[in-house]
């Protein structure tokens, strides 16, 4: 807690050992907005990739545990055809709970294609009865021949066929996004350490000066490297803001998207998200302790 | 307190010194000529540890430049006084926090050393103007305030290269006189200089020895001048 406590001291600070370092005209802003436009696209970057890795364990849970039934038949033999499969489910391993799915949860299923207003009280629907299971699972293969013998009009569905390649589909997006994170990293690296040596160059005379009069290394690199960590992090801060807010004001996707119900961030990913100025202000420390090193090294 | 021995150095295979030797005492006044390009101001640099000698060795207040890490190296240079031509300042701070900023940068900035700085301003006539940045002095005024920064530490040794090289002879006899001033506090003087006239001044006021670079040699030089 100390640490930390000091670090804020330290960044926020206006310490004499600032003084030494110039501003150097738009250069100043031009770091400031950098950090901010870099820090604005990693968390947008990090949002859509942890998003979708939640999305991904989420759908890989729900193909670990769910699965339905579903049964086509005519309307005088659908009620007694369900119950047949409810009794087979009640005795079937592995299953937790199942239950028939009532009109109104069908009405949400389909409002997306048909509308709110639609009917379909009115319409021979096929039953359908979802499974939860448990942790062990059903055998499904045992299941499938138990139905095709005892009710072949009903269709088991373990979810695989189009939760499989969407939940590939998620992992590749959460690591694509994981990896344009890190190149924003990498390219921020790039950036604050050019900023650093631009400026450097521009105030090579501070450094002859500071020199001169036996100023030792170790404060001439804490000036620089504090005069930059404070721009960067004030872009940095800003930029996570305004990612934020975007965030925030992403409209409310409602409850029918059904698979995509929980396109939301969990606390972790929050904090994750949080921790991106403070990523900024080491790479502004590495980057411009190291361009004032290499420079001071060419000063002797 | 600053030992040469037997320096050679060269730019680029162009042999500036070669085998020169030089036992400078506490409390002496030198004068270092030559004629431009002879290598006043490498010397200078090589005695303020700012180049290294390619053979030889120079040692100041008993250490090696050649061994000594950037540490070593500021704290040297906060002993010694050191005064270019073309000196140079932060042009951002004024010249009081110029003229401060040894003291700033090694944290002493107490209420005694602002009462020094005054003073110091005072001794060198720039109490007026304190505030004033470096681009709104004159270059005999630039010169005092160099002279100013490089004293307020109170170094044992001060070297001044060309003090008087952008100035004219009121304000040469001006610096000379506060350089003087310097060496009666038991101060060690080191001077390059290519203003004869400067030096034979300065002969006529305190026992100070005269080296000459030329043909790649320190000599003493001669009493004609």
């Amino acid at each position: 807690m100390s640490f930390f406590l000091n670090f804020w001291k330290i960044l926020l600070d206006s310490p004499q050992d600032m003084q030494v370092v110039p501003n150097t005209g738009f250069t100043k802003w031009l770091t400031t907005f950098t950090a901010g436009a870099m820090s604005f696209l990693a968390v947008l970057g990090l949002a859509f990739s942890l998003i979708c890795a939640d999305l991904a364990s989420e759908w890989g849970d729900s193909l670990k545990n769910s699965s339905s039934i579903r049964i086509s038949a005519p309307t005088d033999l659908l009620k007694k055809q369900t119950s047949v499969a409810l009794a087979i489910l009640d005795q079937t391993k592995g299953v937790d709970s199942a239950h028939l799915v009532g009109l109104q949860d069908k009405k949400k299923l389909l409002e997306p294609w048909l509308g709110a207003d639609f009917p379909l009280e009115f319409i021979a629907m096929p039953a359908l009865i979802e499974i939860q299971e448990t942790e062990d699972g059903i055998d499904y293969e045992g299941l499938r021949l138990r139905l095709s013998a005892e009710l072949p009009s009903a269709i088991l569905d373990n979810h695989m066929q189009w939760r499989r390649p969407i939940e590939v589909f998620a992992v590749l997006v959460s690591q694509l996004g994981m990896f344009t994170v890190v190149l924003v990293l990498l390219a921020s690296l790039a950036m604050v350490s050019m900023a650093a040596n631009a400026a450097l160059s521009a105030n090579i005379k501070v450094l002859r000066v500071l020199r001169l009069v036996g100023t030792f290394d170790a404060f001439i690199v804490t000036a620089f490297v504090r005069k930059f960590t404070r721009r960067v992090f004030l872009g940095s801060f800003l930029g996570t803001t305004f990612a934020s807010l975007v965030l925030i004001m992403m409209p409310d996707l409602g409850e029918n998207l059904g698979i995509l119900n929980e396109l939301s961030l969990e606390l972790i990913d929050k904090i994750w998200i949080a921790s991106v100025p403070l990523l900024f202000v080491l790479i502004s420390i590495f980057a411009t302790r190291h361009a004032v090193k290499t420079s001071l090294k060419r000063l002797l | 307190m600053l030992e040469i021995s037997k320096v050679s150095y060269s730019y680029g295979g162009n042999s500036v010194f070669s085998d020169v030797s030089l036992n400078v005492a506490p409390g002496s006044f030198y004068f270092l000529t030559g004629p431009s390009g002879s290598g006043k101001t490498t010397f200078i640099n090589l005695c303020a540890g700012a180049l290294i000698p390619e053979i030889g060795s120079i040692n100041v207040f008993g250490k090696d430049t050649q061994t000594m890490t950037s540490y070593d190296l500021s704290k040297m240079r906060q002993r010694l006084g050191i005064v270019h031509q073309n000196c140079e300042f932060l042009d951002h701070l004024s010249i009081e926090e110029n003229i401060a900023l040894p003291l700033s940068v090694a944290g002493l900035d107490s209420i005694k050393e602002r009462t020094n700085i005054f003073e110091l301003m005072k001794w060198v006539g720039l109490h007026s103007k304190s505030k004033f940045k470096p681009e709104e002095l004159s270059g005999g005024e630039r010169q005092r305030a160099a002279l100013a920064r490089a004293v307020i530490m109170s170094p044992e040794i001060i070297l001044a290269d060309e003090p008087t090289g952008n100035v004219d002879w009121e304000m040469s006899q001006r610096l000379l006189t506060l350089l003087l001033e310097l060496n009666k506090m038991g101060k060690t003087i080191f001077i390059s200089t290519h203003d004869l006239s400067l030096v034979r001044l300065a002969k006529s006021k305190v026992k100070a020895r005269t080296l000459r670079i030329s043909n790649l040699k320190l000599s003493q030089a001669g009493a004609d001048l």
